[in-house]
């Protein structure tokens, strides 16, 4: 499996959360917390995973090689993003966190919906444009002998 | 993988204001068309072909909105695809500005009657198509990948320079000053303009607007190839004067792209889809409906009334709603792309978009192109009023949307360098 399979992969895992959550825009409060634990779990899992350690990745060994490839523009850009991308993710997980633990008020409910909203926003657009340029890019750009260890390094 | 956008896109990408000014003029045109349509409602009733106020009407959709729209997107979606070199753009604003006094001048001689005004609009046309279609050659040249949009956008284009020529014949023999030496021009002329330029430019760019915009990866390469040959074999026979086989092999090609559109939407990574799509489908459903129509037209008695409500449906009810679709993703991301080449990063296109709007624009769209078609089926006037009001009422809305985005561009733009 290539590099870019398992980013694009991510990214689906993402967008189907992303989806899910989206199903809950302008709802009120739930009135039974099992209804959203489980999206709430997978929403942590996808803020740590395909958000914190897929970005850190991304911008600690593709965006190097991209600007060595001429794409300062697309890498600068993306990067960008993350930074405004990470505190709304960290925050959302927390909210979600705390109220896995003790459940929504209204006023955190109203919080979390802000968030999620401005979550599904910049993080759809984010992936859109990754999957238009980094990922096709990383095909292109990426030799077996640069791919194998990177590809040792994600998956370790 | 997804669609690909190569590296360096935004090296490509021409001043904000040239392909804006494309499609700016579009929707102008677009409420023109329909207000021109409401002024002319008895007139389209009894139309069966001829120079005069309805022709202008149609040719104000095709010309106007359509030719304009796969201009100024030709010019500066193509470079970025292909990874060609961006288009020079001052030759790029030549070709806007002979283009648009083309299409205002024509449609001012058609719509007066004025025969000489018309020619030379009609030149101006041909002038346009033929920059145009040397800007495509020079892309296509450079252009290192996407072979099946090169294909279409090729193949489109030499139909291009034969319709505009013969477009450009038909005026002269109006003008009284040649004859040309075959039977029905008009048909031959509509028919290549319609599913020749216009429909092999939708279908090459279909390659690269759905997958982008659904974020899907799912494309079947084989299918869209015989969807090619398919669709060229109908035009040799349109033009060899076969209209029933160009029909059933063009309809066959209509339902194997259509097919190929729902199966790359099946693939999509994004599960929610916005109001643009409920447009964009329509228009894929007209495609093969308006073929169908046409078909029904030279199995019929009343020939005229099926192929005029056929062409009304290709016109309207798939390639204006196929651009209405589009351009109501297309003009925030482009704005979105422009705001990042200023200042390093884009603004989300959803800030730039008005979503209230587009829930009304789409169906009110739709709602116009059933009335018309209705209308023209039990030849109705008034009902034909009613469609057109619909349709201006969704064009000045759309305008409206366009207009709204410019601002908020402007005032993100001004918040994000603050």
């Amino acid at each position: 499996m290539r590099l870019s399979e398992i980013l694009h992969q991510e990214h689906q895992r993402t967008l189907v959360a992303l989806d899910d959550l989206d199903q809950w825009r302008d709802k009120p409060l739930p009135s039974n917390m099992d209804d959203i634990s489980d999206l709430l779990t997978r929403l942590i899992d996808v803020c740590e995973s395909d958000v914190t350690r897929h970005y850190a990745f991304e911008e600690e060994n593709l965006f190097p090689i991209l600007r060595q490839n001429g794409a300062d523009f697309m890498a600068n850009m993306l990067s960008g993003e993350h930074a405004i991308i990470r505190p709304i993710a960290q925050a959302l997980c927390e909210n979600a966190t705390k109220a896995l633990k003790d459940g929504f008020t209204q006023e955190s409910w109203q919080k979390f919906q802000e968030l999620s909203f401005e979550f599904i926003g910049h993080e759809t657009f984010h992936i859109q444009k990754e999957e238009m340029g980094l990922i096709n890019a990383l095909n292109m750009m990426l030799t077996p002998e640069v791919e194998t260890p990177l590809l040792a390094l994600y998956l370790h | 993988m997804g669609p690909a956008i190569p590296l360096g896109a935004e090296q490509r990408l021409l001043p904000e204001w040239i392909p804006l000014t494309f499609f700016a003029f579009a929707l102008v045109c677009l409420p023109l068309g329909w207000l021109l349509l409401f002024i002319q409602a008895d007139g389209l009733n009894d139309f069966s072909g001829g120079f005069g106020p309805v022709l202008a009407a149609l040719h104000m959709f095709t010309l106007g909105v359509l030719m304009t729209t796969i201009f100024g997107a030709s010019m500066q979606m193509l470079p970025v695809a292909t990874a060609s070199d961006m288009n020079n753009p001052k030759a790029v604003v030549l070709l806007l500005l002979i283009a648009l006094s083309g299409v205002t001048i024509l449609l001012g001689g058609f719509a007066h009657y004025f025969s000489h005004v018309a020619l030379l609009g009609a030149s101006l046309l041909w002038g346009s198509a033929l920059i145009y279609a040397a800007f495509l050659y020079r892309i296509l040249r450079r252009a290192q990948n996407m072979a099946l949009v090169k294909s279409h956008v090729f193949l489109g284009s030499c139909i291009l320079m034969i319709i505009s020529s013969l477009g450009l014949l038909m005026v002269v023999e109006w003008a009284g000053l040649y004859d040309i030496p075959m039977p029905h021009p008009a048909l031959l002329h509509g028919g290549l303009a319609l599913y020749g330029f216009m429909g092999l430019m939708t279908l090459g760019f279909s390659r690269i607007m759905i997958p982008m915009l659904a974020v899907s990866n799912q494309t079947r390469d084989k299918l869209s190839w015989a969807t090619l040959a398919i669709t060229t074999a109908a035009l040799l026979l349109w033009i060899f004067n076969q209209p029933l086989f160009a029909l059933i092999s063009g309809f066959l090609a209509a339902g194997l792209y259509s097919g190929e559109m729902f199966y790359i939407l099946k693939g999509r990574m994004r599960t929610r889809l916005g109001p643009e799509w409920h447009i964009i489908r329509f228009a894929w459903l007209c495609l093969p409906l308006s073929l169908l129509v046409i078909l029904m037209g030279y199995l019929s008695q009343d020939a005229t009334l099926f192929i005029q409500t056929g062409f009304v449906i290709a016109i309207l009810g798939w390639l204006v709603s196929f651009i209405i679709g589009i351009l109501q993703r297309i003009i925030p991301f482009l704005l979105s792309m422009q705001i990042a080449r200023k200042i390093g990063m884009p603004e989300l296109p959803s800030k730039l978009t008005h979503e209230k709007l587009l829930k009304v624009i789409g169906p009110l769209h739709m709602c116009a192109v059933g009335l018309l078609c209705m209308a023209l089926l039990i030849e109705n006037a008034l009902i034909i009023r009613l469609a057109s009001l619909c349709g201006l009422f969704a064009g000045l809305l759309f305008l409206t949307f366009f207009i709204i985005a410019l601002q908020r561009k402007k005032r993100s733009l001004e918040t994000m360098q603050s």
